[in-house]
């Protein structure tokens, strides 16, 4: 079993396994905290043997400014930065059953998490995105997002940005399915 | 001011042709690749034409010219320099104010090259060649051992900038070059100074310091100030820098830069050589800001020169293809 791909700028998302994601940007949890509360897409839960389970936080683009000191540049990734310090709340919250509707959606899987030992990645994904330009964008991320990297003791690569062509490399989308599906 | 090179079976540089140069230019590619033998040869052309004639020298420029690729590249015979396998002779061509000089010599050749064309007017600017290395601290040993042994080691470049850095007759205040002067004050804090008991000192508010004890980076900073103070660098001087982030932090980097700009604004021609991310990528700025042309040519593997401008954007080239792989490897390390 699969859940239904994600659809969002342009890309298509998955179909992940059944009970691994969690489409938080259409849960009811979120929207009843919505108002003020920026959101990135879903959730993406990953087992690997041998290792701590991780959790995928990803956020889609079609197009972000230019890595260049600017006020659309700033508020862009101030944008992001609260997309995913919320995500890591309100994904945090619903594991810890703080909010009643998450025991009802949230995913199985998602419930069982030793959350001392679960990782987190934060990972915006923009479509169309020069290999190039993600550097710079990630680095700035990074930098508005170090409190949270650093309150929360996540690990030295927890945010990235990547492009469409990567995201296929690594499973978050499918190949031949990245325009507009 | 240069606007083209032309170069064939010169070392490494099999053949090379760049046109349309600008104020600033930009070399980058990876080690072993050319990059510093480019600057070099064209520093060898350069200081040719602006010895010829100069004051009461009567050496014939050809007399200059093997003299000095031979104490540049230190070759015991300026034949070595021609490209090792080459079934032509090496080929040099400049145009500089769209004037020409040419010349050519085979891998046999000792002394002897043919100087096909030199209509470049007598250069009456000073241009200089700033290795990654300082050389203040190295400031005795090199003239001691060129002036005085008549040895190789330190190579034309290095003793050029040594005499170029001594005192030099007061031309009076070039008010053109006062900004960029204090900018580079405000990075050094200070100054540095040739006391002729002590040597080169670095001086900061009313304290001295030895050279020897002062911060790389702030001594390669003080070179190109004194050189600006001293008046040895005019508007039409050209410099040739090697590796200008060596031993920099990326924020004075930046600054450097903008200073560069500033001198390049000023008549002085810029030929850059560098690996760094950060050069690349605040020249690129600079040429957006200025919308200003800065030609770069890139030595890839193959030996070709792949060209471009940074007014137009940003360069394929090995260094950012490098930073590129490495944050591939990144994410594949988390993403796995």
């Amino acid at each position: 079993m699969t859940t239904q791909p994600i659809i969002e700028s342009g890309m298509t998302f998955g179909p992940f396994p059944e009970g691994h994601c969690f489409h938080i940007e259409k849960s009811e949890v979120y929207r009843k905290v919505k108002v003020g509360v920026k959101m990135v897409e879903f959730l993406l839960l990953k087992i690997r043997d041998g290792h701590p389970p991780i959790v995928w936080m990803v956020e889609a683009r079609s197009s972000t400014p230019k890595p260049q000191p600017q006020p659309n540049f700033d508020a862009f990734i101030d944008e992001m930065r609260q997309k995913f310090t919320n995500a890591l709340s309100l994904g945090l919250a619903a594991c810890l059953k703080r909010h009643e509707d998450a025991d009802a959606e949230l995913p199985e899987a998602f419930k069982g998490l030793n959350l001392s030992v679960t990782s987190f990645q934060l990972i915006l994904v923009i479509n169309h995105h020069k290999d190039a330009w993600c550097i710079p964008l990630r680095d700035a991320l990074q930098k508005a997002l170090r409190s949270t990297i650093k309150t929360w003791a996540l690990g030295p690569a927890a945010v990235l940005v990547i492009n469409d062509g990567m995201a296929q490399s690594h499973g978050l989308i499918l190949a031949n399915a990245g325009d507009g599906v | 001011m240069l606007d083209r090179i032309e170069l064939m079976n010169f070392g490494p540089i099999t053949e090379m042709d760049w046109k349309n140069l600008g104020q600033i230019n930009l070399v980058i590619g990876a080690n072993d690749t050319g990059k510093t033998f480019l600057l070099k040869a064209l520093y060898t052309g350069i200081k040719t034409l602006e010895e010829y004639k100069r004051g009461n020298d009567q050496r014939t420029a050809v007399e200059i010219l093997a003299e000095k690729l031979r104490w540049t590249f230190q070759a015991e015979k300026i034949g070595d320099l021609v490209t090792k396998g080459a079934d032509a002779p090496l080929s040099y061509f400049l145009s500089s104010d769209h004037h020409k000089f040419r010349y050519s010599f085979g891998k046999d050749t000792t002394k002897q090259i043919v100087i096909q064309e030199n209509h470049i007017i007598p250069r009456k600017s000073n241009s200089v060649f700033l290795p990654a290395k300082e050389v203040l601290s190295l400031y005795n040993i090199i003239q001691k051992t060129r002036d005085r042994d008549r040895v190789f080691g330190f190579d034309d470049t290095y003793l050029d900038l040594c005499r170029a850095l001594g005192p030099l007759p007061k031309g009076g205040k070039n008010s053109l070059f006062a900004e960029p002067r204090q900018n580079l004050e405000e990075i050094l804090g200070g100054k540095v100074e040739l006391d002729e008991k002590s040597g080169w000192q670095f001086k900061k508010e009313n304290q001295k310091f030895p050279i020897g004890v002062t911060a790389e980076g702030i001594k390669k900073i003080a070179i190109l100030d004194t050189l600006l103070g001293n008046g040895y660098l005019g508007p039409d001087s050209i410099i040739f820098f090697d590796e200008p982030e060596a031993a920099l932090h990326p924020s004075a980097i930046s600054r450097l830069l903008d200073i560069v700009a500033l001198l390049a604004e000023g008549g002085i021609q810029f030929f850059l050589a560098s690996h760094s991310y950060f050069v690349v990528k605040k020249l690129f700025l600079i040429a957006q800001e200025k919308s200003l042309s800065i030609p770069v040519i890139s030595a890839g593997d193959d030996g070709c020169w792949q060209h471009a401008n940074l007014k137009k954007g940003m360069p394929d080239n090995p260094i950012i293809n490098e930073s590129i792989e490495l944050y591939k490897k990144e994410v594949k390390l988390a993403l796995q």
